[in-house]
């Protein structure tokens, strides 16, 4: 493969990698134009590309936040059951409701988040002793460096609300980190650091199950992939660096901007223009 | 170890090593080096899983490590639906 195109593909998983890294979302909608406008592969060909990419800046980014212990992998694991169950219903149900439908509500779904981020203040809940036992009470550095203390709420919710996210991805081949990361911090009250460390965490796991498939039908372009991959993985440890020095309540400014362009770019997609 | 150090050296060790034959199998124009480079990027996130599921049973965390088998039998059944689909 031209040694430019190369190039052309990492720069692409550089800059999808730094914001996954930051965010916690999968870098698929930066992904997927770029593979399917700018280097023209056909949908299927640009999926099985993107999903490499995603694993690489997931596992990328998580590798450092896991051992910083940003990740929650242990909420990780319980949230990642039903978004795996969802996608299997999701893959099981693909063609039954319209993609249009599913982009305008899903869209609908980050316009308010976003708006909730940038109007509320975070909310987390500082457990009382008593709950020392809870198996949902974990703690994390904030950034004042100090180690605090966070309960996790609603987990039944937020678990369904995975479920539901495992399915619009799968239905649609979108939005997993961008569901989950508000769902994490606006209604099961985790802090927003941790909601994004613990996505990247998680998207990796999700995009698994889906990337294994199409490598082992040999169905993935190997050189394609091999840029986009070096690229995010370039980006991940370069958006980790970032977030490392940034504040809460300025990523959860960032991210909610994030979601109202990745939100008007689903319209567009829903609406035919893209 | 931990699970957390275990588990951030396993997902570390697979994407180097992945990123690694990767740029070999680029270098040496190889596709079968470049398809057992992305291999072993891909198999990170679910040797991640193992991993913490063994971490966790040496911890004796019970409560955490049926959360672990619980995704990952849940993971078999979706890859297996999807092979045969």
């Amino acid at each position: 493969m031209d040694p430019v195109i190369i190039l052309a593909l990492m720069a692409v998983g550089i800059f999808a990698g730094i914001v996954g890294a930051l965010f916690g979302l999968g870098g698929g909608i930066i992904f997927m134009p770029f593979l399917t406008i700018v280097f023209g592969l056909s949908a299927s060909d640009a999926v099985a590309v993107s999903l490499v990419g995603i694993v690489t800046s997931s596992v990328g980014a998580a590798s450092s936040y896991v051992k910083e212990g940003r990740s929650n992998i242990r909420l990780g694991l319980l949230l990642e059951i039903t978004t795996a169950i969802g996608a299997i219903i999701g893959a099981l149900l693909a063609g039954i409701m319209a993609d249009w439908l599913l982009l305008c509500v899903f869209s609908a779904m980050l316009i308010y988040s976003a708006l909730h981020m940038l109007k509320h203040k975070e909310v987390v809940n500082e457990p009382e002793i008593s709950d020392n036992d809870d198996p949902l009470v974990f703690e994390y550095a904030g950034d004042d460096g100090e180690k605090h203390r966070y309960k996790v709420d609603n987990i039944k919710g937020g678990m369904l609300g995975c479920g539901a996210a495992g399915v619009l991805a799968s239905m649609t081949g979108v939005g997993g980190g961008a569901i989950k990361v508000p769902l994490m911090n606006l209604y099961m009250h985790v802090p927003i650091k941790v909601a994004s460390a613990t996505s990247n965490y998680m998207i990796g796991i999700t995009a698994f199950s889906g990337v294994i498939i199409y490598l082992l039908n040999g169905s993935i372009l190997l050189d394609y992939a091999a840029g986009m991959a070096i690229g995010a993985f370039i980006g991940a440890l370069i958006g980790v660096r970032i977030s490392g020095r940034l504040k809460a309540t300025s990523m959860r400014k960032y991210l909610a901007v994030v979601l109202l362009i990745i939100s008007v770019l689903e319209l567009l997609k829903a609406g035919g223009i893209m | 170890m931990n699970d957390s150090g275990s588990t951030a050296f396993v997902l570390r060790l697979c994407v180097c090593i992945g990123i690694a034959v990767i740029v070999i199998g680029l270098l040496t124009d190889s596709t079968d080096i470049l398809w057992f480079g992305i291999l072993a990027l891909i198999c990170a996130p679910f040797l991640g899983i193992l991993t913490t599921f063994v971490s966790l049973i040496s911890e004796k965390d019970w409560y955490w490590v049926k959360v672990a088998a619980v995704l990952i039998v849940v993971m078999a059944i979706g890859i297996t639906i999807s092979i045969i689909q």
